[in-house]
C-alpha cells in the first residue's frame, strides 16, 4: 500500500532536481568562475544530496514506524484545523491594515470559538486585555514598532 | 587571581548592584519567553538603559543578569510549548517538550534551571583560570577547523535516525541546509533561491522557521488529535517537581563533561551556545546505555540536561575572546561589546592589565547572574509551569498566536507570517510521513556556518586539499564521521536482529 512518505519522497526528489537546476543555471560573475568555491558550489553539492537521498527512500522498502500521531488520521478533527488555519492566514493578512489590537483580539475570539468556547464576553475580554498588554510591553517598553489601530483611525501601517 | 576576585567582589556586592543584577535576571527571564525576543535582542534593547547607569561595572552585572535571564526564558517556552526562541535552545525542546508532554513539566523545567546554573557556574570557574591560555588557543582555529567543527555538530541527527529512519533523518538534513543556502550569503553578495520574492533577499529568518516547524506543527496537531490533547490537559499536574536521587546521579556526569565541552566550545569565535548544545545532546546520545539511548527525543532526561548545560558554559565560554582579544565569539558578544565601547571600556588584551576591576566585575557577575537566577527561577517554576494548565481553547491559540507574533516583531513584515504558516503546513505533512524535523533545523541553522567556512577554506587552500594538509581539521571530521556512522550500524544491527 502506497504510504504517506513515499510520496514526500518523490516531492523531495523534485525539490532537490528543481533546487540543483537553479544551483546549475545561477549566473556567475566572471572572478567568481575561476574560484574554486563558487557560489553554486555547495547547493551543486547538496542538490546531488538530496536526490541521492530521497532515490534511496523511494527504493528502500521502509522499515520504520510511522509517527504515532499519523495514527487514527479518519478521526482528526481536519475541520477545526483547516478553520484555524484559515483564521492565521487571516491574522496575517489583516495585522497591519486593522492594527495589531484588533487582529490579535480576532483571532483570539474567533478561534477559541472554533476550538469550543461559547462565552463571548469571555472570549473578548481575554483578547482585549491579552493584546492590550502584549502591545504595551513590545511598542512601549521594549520599543520594537507595532501598529496598534486600524490605519482608518489614526494607525499607521 | 585572588586580589583581582576581592575586587570584583567589592565592586559587585553593593545594594545597587545587587538590585541590578535581581532587575537584569527577572526581565531577561520574562522578556526571553517571547520567541523571536532572544538574548541578542534583549540586551540591545537594554544597552541605553545601562549606559544610563553610567558606572561600568553595575551595567555590565545588568547586562549579565538580562544574558542568562534570557537564555532560562528561551528554554521555558522551548520545555512548555515547544517554541524555542532561539538556536541555543533548540536542543533543550527534542527532550524538555516530551518531558512537558508526559506530566513533567515542573521537573523539566527544574532540571533546565540546575543544569543551567551548573553550566553557567562551571563555566565562570573555567574562565577565571584559563581565560589567558584559551585566547591563544583559539587563535589556531581557522575556516577549515570551523567547517570541520560544523560537521561535527551536524553528527547530531543520529539521535533522531534510530529504528531505520535514518534516510529520513538525512534528508531533512540537506532540505536544512537547503533552506540555509536561500538569499544572500556572508561570501556571496547575489541572492540565491529567492524566487523573485523580495523579503527572501535575506534568507529565512531563524524564528519564521523554527515557529513553522515546531511550535504550530505541535499546536495543529493538538487541535487535529483532539483525545491525545485532551489527555495530555489531564496530564498537566504539576506535583512532580523534585529530582529523585537516582535522577540526579545520572545527570550529574553529564553536567560535568558538557560544563567542559560547552565551555571550550564557547571559547571558539563563531561557534557559540548553538554549537555546544547540539554537539553536547549528539555526544550524550552516544554515550548512554542502549536503553537510555532509546529515550533521546522522547523526554530524556540526560538529553535535556547534556543542551541545557552546554549553552550556559558556552555563552561564558564565548567572553574569553571577547574580554581577551576584543573578538566577539556570538552575536550576543558582540552587542556586549558595543556596550563596553560605549562605556568607554577597550576589551582586548590589554584590559586585565588596565582595568581589572572591569574584568574582575564581569566574572563575579556572572556568579552573581547564576545564583539569582537559580533562587529567583526554583520558586517560580510552579506557576511558569502553570501555563499548561490554561484551557485547550485558549492554550492553542496562544501558542499560534506566539509563534505568529515571534516571526512577526524580529522582521516586521507580514510577508514571514505567511511563510511561518506554510512551512507549518509542510512540516505537520512531514510529521505524518515520519519525518523528524529536528535535523532539519540543525542542518539550516548549521548550513549557513558551514557554507562560509568550507568556502573560505577552500578559497585560501585553492581546493579541498585542506582537509588532508591540516591534521586537527582531518582528526575532527574523522571523529564525526565516527560518530555519525557507529550508533547507526549499531542501530542498523538491532533492526535487522529484530
Amino acid at each position: 500500500m502506497a504510504r504517506i512518505d513515499r510520496f514526500i519522497a518523490i516531492a523531495l526528489l523534485a525539490f532537490s532536481v528543481g533546487y540543483g537546476y537553479l544551483a546549475w543555471t545561477h549566473p556567475l560573475l566572471p572572478f567568481e568562475a575561476r574560484m574554486p568555491f563558487k557560489p553554486n558550489t555547495m547547493p551543486l553539492g547538496l542538490a546531488g544530496l538530496g536526490i541521492l537521498f530521497s532515490s534511496l527512500l523511494l527504493l528502500v522498502p521502509g522499515n520504520d514506524e510511522l509517527e504515532k500521531d499519523a495514527e487514527g488520521w479518519r478521526g482528526f478533527a481536519w475541520k477545526s484545523t483547516a478553520l484555524l488555519i484559515g483564521l492565521a492566514i487571516g491574522y496575517a493578512l489583516l495585522l497591519r491594515p486593522i492594527g495589531f489590537i484588533a487582529s490579535t483580539t480576532l483571532f483570539i475570539v474567533l478561534s477559541s470559538h472554533v476550538l469550543g468556547e461559547t462565552n463571548f464576553v469571555k472570549s473578548i475580554s481575554t483578547g482585549l486585555i491579552s493584546s492590550g498588554i502584549i502591545w504595551y510591553l513590545v511598542d512601549d517598553v521594549l520599543g520594537i514598532y507595532l501598529v496598534a489601530l486600524p490605519a482608518i483611525i489614526g494607525g499607521t501601517p | 587571581m585572588i586580589d583581582g576576585l576581592l575586587m570584583g567582589l567589592g565592586a559587585a556586592i553593593s545594594p545597587f548592584n545587587l538590585i541590578m543584577v535581581f532587575i537584569g535576571c527577572f526581565l531577561g527571564t520574562f522578556i526571553g519567553m517571547l520567541p523571536g525576543l532572544g538574548p541578542m535582542s534583549i540586551i540591545a534593547i537594554m544597552i541605553p538603559i545601562a549606559i544610563q547607569i553610567g558606572d561600568p561595572a553595575s551595567a555590565l552585572i545588568l547586562l549579565s543578569g538580562v544574558y542568562y535571564g534570557a537564555i532560562f526564558g528561551g528554554s521555558t517556552s522551548s520545555i512548555l510549548i515547544n517554541a524555542p526562541g532561539v538556536a541555543g535552545t533548540v536542543a533543550s525542546s527534542f527532550d524538555g517538550y516530551p518531558m512537558a508532554r508526559a506530566g513533567q513539566a515542573g521537573k523539566a523545567l527544574t532540571v533546565a534551571a540546575i543544569c543551567s546554573f551548573a553550566g553557567g557556574t562551571i563555566g565562570a570557574i573555567l574562565l577565571m583560570i584559563f581565560a589567558p591560555v584559551l585566547s591563544t588557543v583559539a587563535k589556531l582555529f581557522w575556516s577549515a577547523e570551523y567547517f570541520a567543527l560544523m560537521v561535527l555538530g551536524l553528527t547530531a541527527i543520529a539521535a533522531f535516525a534510530g529504528k531505520g529512519k535514518i534516510i529520513k533523518a538525512l534528508c531533512m538534513t540537506v532540505l536544512g541546509v537547503m533552506l540555509a543556502t536561500v538569499g544572500e550569503s556572508a561570501l556571496h553578495n547575489a541572492a540565491r533561491f529567492t524566487m523573485g520574492i523580495m523579503d527572501l533577499q535575506s534568507g529565512i529568518y531563524f524564528v519564521t522557521l523554527v515557529m513553522g516547524l515546531f511550535a504550530l506543527p505541535e499546536a495543529l496537531f493538538l487541535v487535529l488529535d483532539e483525545k491525545r490533547s485532551k489527555a495530555m490537559a489531564n496530564n498537566n499536574k504539576i506535583e512532580n517537581l523534585r529530582i529523585s536521587k537516582e535522577e540526579a546521579k545520572e545527570i550529574a556526569p553529564v553536567v560535568a563533561r558538557q560544563s567542559l565541552l560547552g565551555f571550550f566550545v564557547g571559547v571558539l569565535p563563531g561557534a557559540g551556545a548553538t554549537m555546544a548544545s547540539f554537539l553536547g545532546y549528539g555526544i550524550e546520545r552516544n554515550l548512554a546505555p542502549a536503553g537510555e539511548r532509546e529515550k533521546f527525543g522522547k523526554g530524556s532526561i540526560r538529553g535535556l540536561a547534556a543542551p541545557e548545560t552546554a549553552n550556559n558554559a558556552a555563552c561564558t565560554g564565548s567572553f574569553v575572546p571577547m574580554l581577551t582579544l576584543g573578538i566577539p565569539g556570538s552575536g550576543t558578544t558582540a552587542i556586549l561589546l558595543g556596550a563596553l565601547v560605549a562605556l568607554s571600556i577597550t576589551p582586548g588584551p590589554r584590559l586585565m592589565e588596565d582595568q581589572p576591576e572591569v574584568f574582575w566585575a564581569v566574572i563575579i557577575s556572572m556568579y552573581l547572574g547564576n545564583i539569582v537566577l537559580l533562587i529567583l527561577n526554583l520558586p517560580l517554576i510552579p506557576y511558569i509551569a502553570k501555563l499548561l494548565t490554561v484551557p485547550r481553547h485558549y492554550l492553542i491559540p496562544f501558542v499560534i498566536f506566539f509563534s505568529l507574533i515571534g516571526a512577526y516583531i524580529g522582521q516586521n513584515n507580514a510577508t514571514e507570517l505567511l511563510i511561518m504558516i506554510g512551512l507549518g503546513c509542510m512540516a505537520t505533512v512531514l510529521r505524518f510521513g515520519g519525518f523528524p524535523l529536528p535535523p532539519l533545523i540543525i542542518g539550516f541553522i548549521l548550513g549557513g556556518m558551514l557554507e562560509d567556512n568550507l568556502g573560505r577554506a577552500m578559497r585560501k587552500a585553492g581546493g579541498l586539499e585542506f582537509i588532508w594538509d591540516r591534521p586537527m581539521t582531518l582528526g575532527i571530521l574523522v571523529l564525526a564521521l565516527a560518530l555519525l556512522v557507529y550508533p547507526i550500524m549499531k542501530d542498523r544491527k538491532k533492526v535487522i536482529r529484530e
